[in-house]
């Protein structure tokens, strides 16, 4: 099993015929995904790589009601539009991976979709990928060869550590169940408290790293989480920002959540209170892979 | 983008909120007494009172010393007494003062309104909210907006919400707001605009540059945002930090430049920038910016530091860096032997640190060059090292020049 996606995902890529959606239509495709259609305003009518494009989400979605996902490849400024359509159609997964999406129009969907049920994983999300079954975004490129089938979750809001940390795995022999970028952006529709609950059920999930930084308060609200749960799978956290502390108040540093304050959302605050629920914390990246080994979780 | 109080004051007044008036702005030296009234230096970092910025004048005598004060604190601060302006505003006497925000919380991933009916001072000092009635708009268009104040009326609140969105902004502080004949009066405000909706609002391009360093923004910090904005194909330049150290960073992806960042802090090395590239931009992007990067006087080394891309040209963007150093090497502002560490993966991997092994051959550097399988926080000690050889070597040259 895997979390969010396998092989039931039926996909929707709004924005299909840009040069970014068409890439992650060729790579999702190689990797198993199945694509049933794709949006692009005004080029209702249109193939490409065989996959029909529909002028609106609706369009799509009555042409093939199996569609289960949507992944939003739209420029910045039309995000929002392009969300408010894929949630009223309630498609129950929407993946955005748009960084320059302005606050405003990140709350208009979040609320959206928080009236509809619907999970939105970004803005700036890379993707989501459960390896060896499916992904969605641009997760692995076209390339991939990081990930591999196993047990550890990785939930990131950096794409690129999501990487990273497949890479270092992968190097010492263990395998991912599902690995999620959850974007760093201020405000995100899915973060790391969200996925919890899927990842406690999760049968081939034994343990969860989670890669965070400095800013806001996702992790804190992890720590909160968790500490509902006495039971808990092993959960490890890496936590980056000593750099960007020394940076003057306010400022944003590597993503636009990364926002440096003396009070909210330290790295130190985050890391007690995770430590204070039972959750390893790795100094770098490379102390995952001995806690992964000291806590005894099985190699594939 | 974090907004001066002046420039935060003028979209108060286009929005109808009443704000003192302002009796004149400019360089502390262009100024003279008129009235009883506030000198308030205009930067961007908090605790001006303290820093010596705010200074509230009765007569020229009082005029005369706080301007000498101001010019002294703005030199401390490393900021030009010439380039730096004061506002000076009419005195509100008032005997009431509350703290207003708007801000997004990441609590509740809404935008909340944050009031204290005790003022605000201390509120820097304040965790997360302490102290603060906190009011979440939860769906915006029919949120019931709270009594705040007896004298903040609902329309006044539903029109300062409004101008929250309509403005892009993503902070909105005023602190204090004070009230005169019942009617409310921002004595301050500290805006910050979202950036990324830039595009719905073409009047922001008048902004002038700035930083929000305890400084001006450097030549090199400004040319850095001209190079990205003129070339829309990937991000080269949108943030870039000038340091006081000696090894030059480009770094590429947000977690992994927080990352090495922090590596790099455990070291004695000290970082001459920080700026970055990403979304696979050009060659020439990034020669341009590499450029500014290689200018930098005293350069001791380079760190090209990066995960494995998923889309980037590894190849271009990794010629476009090498373009600058051969340039440095050509002008002398190198000498051989200067360590450029590179940690790198992604398209054309390959072909790129083939042909890096060859430019580095003939331009006589020393290059470090790593995959995706080396860990990014283990490059930090083998810049270290490379970095003491080369000054190693300088010592010895100028050994035997003497």
């Amino acid at each position: 099993m895997s979390i969010l996606l396998d092989a039931s995902t039926r996909l929707l890529i709004q924005g299909i015929t840009g040069k970014e959606g068409l890439r992650s239509l060729e790579w999702v495709t190689a990797y198993g995904t199945k694509v049933v259609a794709g949006v692009t305003p005004g080029k209702g009518g249109q193939e490409v790589d065989g996959i029909p494009v529909y002028n609106s989400v609706d369009e799509a979605v009555a042409a093939h009601p199996e569609i289960n996902a949507s992944s939003i490849y739209a420029p910045p400024r039309f995000v929002r539009a392009a969300a408010l359509e894929a949630i009223a159609a309630d498609v129950p997964l929407i993946h955005i991976i748009g960084e320059e999406v302005p606050v405003k129009d990140t709350v208009d969907i979040l609320h959206a979709a928080q009236k509809k049920g619907v999970r939105i994983v970004g803005p700036a999300s890379i993707g989501l990928i459960s390896p060896g079954k499916s992904k969605i975004g641009s997760i692995g490129g076209d390339d991939n060869q990081q990930f591999a089938p196993g047990n550890v979750a990785i939930i990131s809001k950096s794409g690129g550590m999501s990487s990273e940390i497949a890479l270092l795995l992968k190097a010492h022999g263990y395998g991912q169940s599902t690995v999620i970028g959850i974007g760093g952006n201020q405000l995100i529709g899915t973060t790391y408290a969200d996925v919890v609950d899927d990842l406690e059920n999760d049968d081939d999930t034994a343990a969860v790293i989670i890669i965070g930084e400095i800013g806001g308060l996702y992790e804190e609200l992890l720590a909160e989480k968790l500490a509902t749960l006495p039971n808990h799978k092993p959960y490890i956290a890496f936590i980056s920002g000593r750099f960007a502390e020394t940076l003057p108040q306010g400022m944003s540093f590597g993503h636009a959540g990364a926002i440096v304050d003396k009070h909210i959302g330290t790295r130190i605050g985050k890391i007690e209170q995770l430590q204070a629920v039972g959750a390893h914390i790795a100094e770098n990246p490379s102390a995952i892979v001995k806690i992964l080994d000291e806590i005894g979780i099985p190699k594939e | 983008m974090r907004l001066y109080e002046y420039e935060a004051k003028h979209i108060l007044e286009k929005h109808d909120v009443a704000i003192p008036n302002e009796l004149s702005r400019g360089p502390v030296a262009q100024l003279s007494f008129e009235q009883p009234a506030v000198l308030k230096g205009q930067v961007l970092f908090g605790n001006r009172k303290q820093a010596g910025l705010i200074h509230l004048v009765h007569s020229e005598t009082d005029f005369t010393s706080a301007t000498q004060t101001l010019a002294k604190s703005l030199q401390e601060q490393s900021l030009s007494p010439e380039r730096t302006d004061i506002v000076i505003e009419e005195l509100i006497p008032y005997t009431d003062e509350v703290y207003l925000a708007i801000r997004y919380d990441t609590r509740t991933r809404l935008p909340v309104i944050l009031f204290s009916a005790d003022g605000g001072s201390g509120i820097e000092e304040r965790s997360e909210h302490a102290g603060l009635q906190t009011y979440p708009l939860q769906d915006l268009a029919k949120t019931k907006l709270p009594q705040l104040h007896p004298h903040i009326s609902a329309e006044w609140l539903q029109n300062f919400v409004d101008m929250f969105f309509a403005e892009d902004m993503t902070l909105m502080e005023i602190n204090p707001l004070v009230f005169v004949e019942n009617q409310p009066i921002a004595l301050d405000a500290k805006i910050e605009l979202d950036d990324t909706a830039a595009f719905r609002h073409p009047e922001w391009e008048n902004y002038p540059p700035r930083t929000l360093f305890e400084r001006e923004p450097t030549e090199r910090e400004q040319a850095a945002k001209r190079v990205n904005a003129l070339d829309h194909r990937g991000v080269a330049g949108a943030a870039y930090f000038e340091f006081p150290g000696t090894v030059g960073i480009l770094a590429s992806g947000g977690g992994a430049s927080l990352l090495a960042m922090d590596a790099l802090l455990t070291t004695d090395i000290r970082p001459a920038n920080y700026t970055e590239y990403s979304g696979n931009p050009t060659r020439e992007k990034v020669h341009a910016l590499s450029e500014i990067v290689m200018s930098q006087e005293g350069l001791e080394g380079l760190w090209v530091i990066g995960g494995h891309a998923n889309f980037t040209d590894i190849y271009e963007t990794l010629m476009g860096v090498l373009d600058a150093v051969e340039s440095a090497s050509e002008t002398g502002r190198i000498r051989p032997g200067f360590p450029v560490v590179i940690r790198r993966g992604g398209p054309r991997q390959e072909e790129a640190f083939a042909e890096c092994k060859k430019r580095a051959q003939q331009l006589n550097i020393a290059l470090h060059l790593y995959d995706s399988s080396f860990p990014i926080t283990d490059t930090v000690a083998v810049l270290e090292d490379a970095v003491h050889a080369y000054q190693k070597h300088s010592e010895d040259s100028h050994v035997d020049l003497t």
